[in-house]
């Protein structure tokens, strides 16, 4: 066991690795069927899903991907027409199989259960495509009997064996068994009816491989190949001492044998199973869909991997720089021996050099595609399209753009909100289109760009827009006072918390948590969000995101006798007031901006500090949650890039600050948590 | 095991060397605003902010006047400085030298054992900090 938790770690991301790519193929499989080497690509990455599964010892999975992979075999040898209800029930698959990688992940037990629903729909599908396959004449290998299906992929290399030994005088079978459902013990079962006929014989080849039949990982069906120099009777015979055995058939190996002329007996005992098993499917199917509806919430974020991969080349110059590094620290150690200054300052220099490529090229390593996030888009609206019952499609550009990975993974809550929102507000039904003249598949466009320090993200759908009327009439019924509000300002209250259009509340985007909460997830992260919108022709949206949320532009002020940082992209302007310009109104102190009024935060108070000085006060405005706030502070001691330290949860848990920095002395200011303080402030009074 | 015998005041305390990955001299300690008062503030070390919690503070003893010494005790791959008094010395004791185990219904406190002559408080604080 220590052995694999070794390895636990590499499963997890090879394994999000692949699904991620089976997911990415098997929509693509689904707009072009046909395309077997795609097809061949799934089959690689499914069989690779397996085997590592197995390697592992999660026997669940590797049944589950067993099952999968055998899909994919059907469409592979073409026995099986890729179709659109196929692939929901792959893509059913692969979300349990997250769901299961998931639960791997927390350290949770497998179970049965968890596959026994999917696997009978997959099971469902095999027996089917073997019922029908039976008639045609397929591979040399194949036909043989209907106890439940023909062998599926005996190799030449076998054939060659039987047409060896039968020039031998040895008499090969097909051997086709099916074990008592009730039987408890399939695997030990198969196991010993296999040894039985080894005495007589040699059982050359075995459907399902020896393995999955010792451990009892197959329905009730087994297959042989079987070579001995008994007669078929002495075969039936052997095989009939075994209990537990439902039915069984012995039929001599013959290639060139057509299909039709097989027993009837076990074809019409195998019927009578099937209608059962699609009754069951179709009872089943409702609730899965009621499920189904919840998993893309669940969908596991590439969040949760704590590991980063990284470029070769930019760990190369990482390398040389941290050489060039050594070399002129050895410089400053002779210099400074010899105290030459001139040298010192020379190699200091260079020092300084190096360390800002360092810190530039850390940033870069740091850096992750949105790829990570937007992969996984084009399948969501896929699902989305079908649960809708709409035409669209999702245009991605620039998913190579990069930003620091923890944005990048914050990234997905919010784009996933914005997307629900688009397919299920945004775009119209196709009948809605068409006679408003436009084309019926509505496209939903995803890009990201870099501009400048910023990263642009865009969002745009060519849906109906938003309509005031419909927005004013909403905010009315929610008691909403919209009187004297512009057009644009009602469209705005969609940002309003709580506020939700859609006047059918949809199981996608009407969840009660509005728009406000991803404009509040962008902030967070240092972005901004804005809204554009035309009636009949579309919103789009812009999140703007800072590049790295680690070094950022600073504000540093003084407050009493401490010295703290303000981040500067909250600060909309720095105004110096006097203490007479302070407005007590009702409970709270007010100082006029702008011909407003603006709430005053004292951050000597807030964080209890006694301050001696405050007849001549710096007023920092912040804009926090579209609302403007004074911020009081002693002195400006100027502007400047800082790199923000992690600092302790005891510390973060005072939710005054949100980190902490290091100046060029060593001394250390703490990193004022603008937005808490002032939002914080308000809640008090 | 090694332990890491230090002075508060006039009392000797012992921590197991593995949970301080090294002794520092007091440095400037940054205050933090509205922290609970055994948190004393935070430092620079080698260009890591690292949170610092007062011993004294923490385990109610009275208030150290030297403060010579920070411990940079580590628990995974978390790291707090402790500070203290002054540390004394790195000594090896065996295990059967605390005695007075679970005396006290304080559970940092470990036992005592006698150093040349001087009891020493043996406590893991750890569990305390982290």
């Amino acid at each position: 066991m220590d052995d694999n938790s070794v390895y636990r770690n590499l499963f997890f991301e090879e394994s999000d690795d692949n699904l991620q790519k089976l997911n990415d193929d098997v929509l693509e499989l689904e707009s072009e069927p046909e395309n077997i080497d795609l097809i061949n690509e799934i089959f690689r990455a499914a069989h690779t899903l397996k085997g590592m599964s197995a390697t592992m010892g999660y026997n669940v999975m590797t049944k589950l991907t067993h099952k999968m992979e055998n899909l994919f075999d059907f469409f592979k040898s073409g026995k099986l027409k890729v179709t659109s209800e196929y692939i929901s029930l792959i893509f059913e698959c692969l979300d349990k199989l997250s769901e299961l990688v998931e639960d791997l992940r927390n350290d949770q037990e497998l179970s049965e259960d968890q596959i026994s629903e999917l696997l009978k729909k997959l099971i469902n599908v095999e027996e089917s495509v073997n019922g029908t396959a039976t008639g045609e004449v397929q591979n040399t290998s194949g036909k043989t009997e209907k106890l439940t299906t023909a062998l599926e992929s005996s190799e030449d290399a076998d054939i060659d064996v039987v047409k060896k030994a039968k020039s031998q005088g040895y008499n090969a079978f097909v051997v086709a068994i099916r074990i008592d459902k009730e039987s408890m013990l399939k695997g030990p079962r198969a196991f010993l009816i296999i040894e039985h006929l080894e005495q007589e014989g040699d059982v050359i080849y075995t459907e399902p491989t020896a393995d999955l039949l010792e451990n009892g990982e197959f329905n009730t069906d087994f297959k042989l190949i079987y070579l001995t120099k008994n007669t078929k009777e002495q075969v039936e015979a052997n095989i009939d001492i075994n209990s537990e055995i439902d039915t069984f058939i012995v039929e001599e190996f013959d290639s060139a044998k057509s299909a039709n002329s097989n027993e009837h007996k076990p074809s019409a005992e195998s019927a009578p199973v099937k209608p059962t098993e699609s009754t069951a499917k179709k009872t089943k199917s409702p609730d899965k869909k009621g499920k189904k509806s919840s998993t893309p919430g669940k969908h596991p974020s590439a969040a949760r991997n704590q590991s980063i991969r990284v470029d070769l080349s930019r760990l190369d110059s990482f390398l040389n720089l941290v050489s060039e590094l050594v070399v002129y620290r050895n410089q400053l150690d002779d210099a400074n021996k010899r105290n030459d200054a001139m040298e010192v300052k020379d190699s200091l220099e260079q020092v300084s050099r190096l360390t800002s490529e360092l810190q530039d090229l850390v940033l870069k390593i740091r850096m992750q595609q949105v790829s990570v996030v937007f992969s996984r888009f084009p399948r969501m609206v896929r699902d989305l399209a079908k649960e809708l019952d709409k035409d669209m499609e999702l245009i991605v550009e620039g998913e190579e753009t990069e930003l620091d990975k923890t944005v990048v993974s914050e990234l997905s809550e919010p784009l996933i909100h914005l997307l629900r929102n688009s397919a299920d507000h945004g775009i119209e039904s196709s009948e809605a289109r068409k006679k408003l003249g436009k084309p019926e598949k509505g496209i939903i466009k995803l890009s990201a760009y870099q501009e400048g320090n910023q990263v642009n993200i865009t969002l745009e759908d060519d849906g109906k827009g938003i309509d005031p009327q419909v927005m004013k009439e909403s905010a009315e019924s929610k008691g909403i006072d919209t009187t004297g509000m512009t057009d644009n300002e009602l469209i705005n209250l969609i940002f309003h918390p709580g506020f939700s259009t859609a006047k059918k509340i949809t199981n996608i985007s009407g969840r009660g948590v509005g728009l406000d909460a991803v404009m509040a997830k962008i902030n967070d992260l240092g972005g901004s969000l804005e809204m554009k919108t035309e009636l009949h022709v579309g919103t789009r949206f812009v999140i703007k995101l800072p590049l790295t949320l680690s070094i950022i532009q600073a504000l540093m002020v003084r407050v009493a006798n401490e010295s703290f940082a303000i981040p500067l992209d909250v600060v909309e302007r720095v105004v110096v007031i006097q203490e007479k310009e302070i407005i007590t109104s009702m409970d709270r102190e007010v100082v006029e901006y702008q011909e407003g009024l603006i709430p005053v935060i004292r951050v000597d108070k807030v964080l209890g500090l006694t301050n001696e000085e405050n007849t001549k006060q710096f007023a920092i405005v912040v804009k926090s949650d579209k609302q403007y706030f004074a911020v009081l502070v002693n002195e400006l001691i100027g502007q400047q890039e800082i790199v923000i330290k992690k600092i302790d949860t005891i510390i973060q848990k005072l939710n005054k600050f949100q980190g902490a920095t290091i100046f060029g002395n060593g001394s250390i200011a703490l990193i004022l948590d603008v937005n808490a303080i002032c939002q914080g402030k308000l809640v008090e009074s | 095991m090694q332990m890491i015998l230090f002075k508060m005041n006039q009392q000797n305390f012992m921590v197991s060397a593995e949970s301080v990955e090294e002794v520092i001299d007091t440095v400037e300690i940054t205050g933090i605003p509205l922290a609970p008062k055994w948190v004393q503030g935070l430092i620079n070390l080698r260009g890591s902010v690292l949170t610092v919690i007062g011993l004294a503070e923490l385990i109610d003893l009275p208030p150290i006047k030297k403060k010579m010494n920070i411990l940079i005790m580590k628990n995974e791959d978390n790291r707090k400085g402790l500070l203290i008094d002054e540390v004394l010395k790195v000594i090896d004791i065996e295990k059967d030298q605390i005695q007075l185990e679970s005396t006290s219904d304080k559970k940092y406190y470990i036992g005592a054992t006698t150093v040349e002559e001087n009891v020493a408080s043996v406590i893991e604080i750890n569990q305390l900090i982290f």
